[in-house]
């Protein structure tokens, strides 16, 4: 059940941090503790069960090290968005965006 | 693992999909631009053709356990890739003028294979990696307008997905975690019916927001709206259509296999409560856009009201089958709607995007006022149409039931379409009985994406009206066909679950 624990809190901060910051970059960085805490809880869960875990070769571990794959492609992705909108607005801050709307 | 050969080739839509993104991807760095989408839109069609083929000609199976192929599966796979074909050919100006078209194409191209392994795969976690894929392929496409609208509006849409993603991922790790350790859909299913342990309802009600969010449904629309207005148009035809089929096609897999029947108090509630915010919401605030695309982005959240309420209806082959004729109505309309945007925007070097800036535009041409036109009635899901079949069968399976509540969320959906044409209606003002001269002043300031660099001439709209026009004949011939075929025969096209 700790792994429930500490997942769970992992999560939460993450999502704590995107709700708050207001740096573009800060909430990247949150919504990685996010994406974090969910792999945690899926690797963890499957430790605690001990039981055939998928289809898919490799079992649920191979799932996170994917799911570490997939946020690090995301983050590359949401860097270079984030850095072509710091550059258009001459602001990184979400609350200064506010061109877009109605 | 080995797949035996018979079931290797019902993934060639599939597969097709991706390789056409990588060869299209190494054409492209050769700096070949023209070359890398013409062969991304042959490699597309090709495998969507050959998937309609599989559909007619398979009945449904699994393939390897993780795959659903054959039936409707194929029939849809086929569709969403024809679909992301159209939008190439159509945006073949703005994809091999633009420095960054080639990449477009490619992006596209990934966006098409995703959407058929979202909508035919049986197992979480394949799932987790398509929506991811897709994902990341729309935050590239929206930024690539490369104004500082569509970056903000990537940026917006980056914040949201990835919060989306990551309630998805925990929705399905407590899925995964409660239900036996399984990740296929249909071991989560029989172990759901062992009884639901109480942690399912937050893996439920994670799963649900997530894909609300995927679908563009109220209140988790907001990047919607804003990343259709700001994308390039012809981007924004397969934001708008594909990845919308496929999440419609994944949430009858996971809610109708993993969540199962056993649930049947609690999720039609969720639904219909995001159908009727979608539908009042996404209807009230089109009403007052003057902008054509962003328009078209909130109509989009009102459709996905639409969808929503055949999702809350009890599920039968029936009504999934309407549910998915409705959703692939609209993604060809929509397509044919934001298509019509490119082709303005390369026969208007000017257009600024907004519907008084259409105004004249369908008598100086009116083939693309023509399909403009259908796509705009079959969006508000006039007779003759392919939306009609949709909504007459959603709604029809709606009205008849017991629940009062679902009989109250159809008559919504109705009034919610009748008021939809209200903005519908003035795309086809602007486009017919307005003239140009009526136009204000600030309708043609400079577009965003730039005049393209060759002078346009009276031809340099074709493609994008051509294709266009396509979606308006297969807009029509949809509509027209039950009338000779029968509903069943259109309906049996479409049958997954089967």
């Amino acid at each position: 059940m700790n792994i429930v624990v500490v997942a769970t809190a992992l999560f939460s901060v993450g999502l704590y941090g995107v709700l708050t910051r207001r740096d573009l970059i800060a909430v990247l960085a949150s919504v990685e503790v996010m994406l974090g805490g969910a792999s945690v809880l899926l690797v963890g869960l499957a430790r605690t069960i001990d039981m055939p875990a998928t289809q898919l070769p490799g079992g649920v571990e191979s799932v996170g090290v994917l799911i570490v794959v997939l946020a690090a492609a995301e983050a590359a992705v949401a860097l270079a968005v984030v850095i072509a909108a710091a550059r258009a607005l001459s602001t990184s801050r979400v609350d200064e965006m506010t061109e877009v709307g109605g | 693992m080995s797949i035996p050969r018979e079931d290797l080739i019902m993934l060639v839509p599939l597969m097709s999909a991706f390789a056409t993104a990588v060869v299209a991807l190494v054409v492209d760095a050769f700096g070949k631009r023209k070359a890398s989408v013409g062969l991304a839109i042959v490699g597309l069609a090709a495998g969507g053709a050959y998937g309609i083929v599989l559909g007619v000609r398979e009945d449904p199976r699994l393939v390897a356990d993780l795959f659903a192929s054959g039936g409707g599966y194929s029939a849809i796979s086929g569709y969403m890739l024809l679909l992301g074909a159209l939008a190439l050919l159509g945006g073949w100006n703005w994809f091999t003028a633009s420095p960054l078209g080639g990449g477009a194409a490619v992006l596209i191209a990934f966006v098409c294979g995703a959407s058929v392994g979202l909508a035919t795969s049986l197992d979480l976690f394949i799932m987790i990696i398509c929506l991811e894929a897709l994902a990341i392929c729309g935050y590239a496409l929206t930024s690539q307008a490369r104004s500082a609208r569509s970056a903000e509006a990537a940026v917006k849409y980056v914040i949201q997905g990835s919060v989306a993603t990551g309630l998805l991922l925990l929705g399905f790790a407590i899925l995964y975690g409660v239900y036996v350790a399984r990740t296929g859909l249909y071991d989560t299913g029989v172990a759901r019916g062992a009884g639901a342990p109480e942690p399912a309802l937050a893996a439920l009600g994670l799963i649900v927001g997530a894909f609300a969010y995927k679908l563009g449904a109220f209140p988790f629309h907001s990047w919607a709206p804003d990343a259709f207005e700001t994308a390039p148009p012809a981007s924004a035809a397969v934001m708008s259509s594909v990845p919308k089929i496929a999440a419609v096609v994944a949430s009858i897999l996971v809610f109708g296999i993993a969540f199962g029947a056993a649930d049947t108090g609690r999720l039609p509630v969720l639904w219909m409560v995001l159908a009727a915010g979608s539908i009042i919401f996404g209807n009230l605030v089109a009403l007052k856009q003057t902008s054509y695309t962003r328009m078209l982005g909130y109509s989009g959240v009102a459709q996905i009201g639409y969808v929503l309420v055949g999702l809350a209806a009890p599920s039968a082959a029936w009504t999934t089958s309407a549910l998915l004729v409705l959703v692939c109505a609209y993604g060809l309309a929509a397509a044919c709607a934001f298509l019509g945007a490119e082709a303005a925007r390369v026969a208007r070097p000017g257009w600024d995007r907004s519907i008084a800036g259409l105004a004249g535009l369908g008598r100086e041409r009116p083939v693309l006022g023509l399909s403009m036109a259908v796509a705009m009635f079959s969006l508000t899901g006039m007779p003759l149409t392919a939306g009609f079949w949709g909504k007459f069968g959603v709604f029809g399976a709606a009205l008849v039931d017991d629940s009062h509540w679902l009989v109250g969320i159809a008559v919504l959906g109705i009034v919610g379409s009748v008021v939809s044409f209200g903005y519908y209606g003035g795309v086809l003002k602007a486009l017919f009985f307005d003239s140009p001269e009526d136009a204000p002043e600030d309708a043609l300031v400079a577009d965003e994406l730039g005049a393209d660099s060759e002078e346009p001439s009276r031809f340099s709209a074709m493609p994008a009206i051509l294709a266009s026009a396509l979606a308006a004949v297969a807009i029509l011939a949809v509509g027209i066909a039950p009338a000779f075929r029968g509903l069943e025969w259109l309906y049996e096209l479409l049958n997954v679950l089967g």
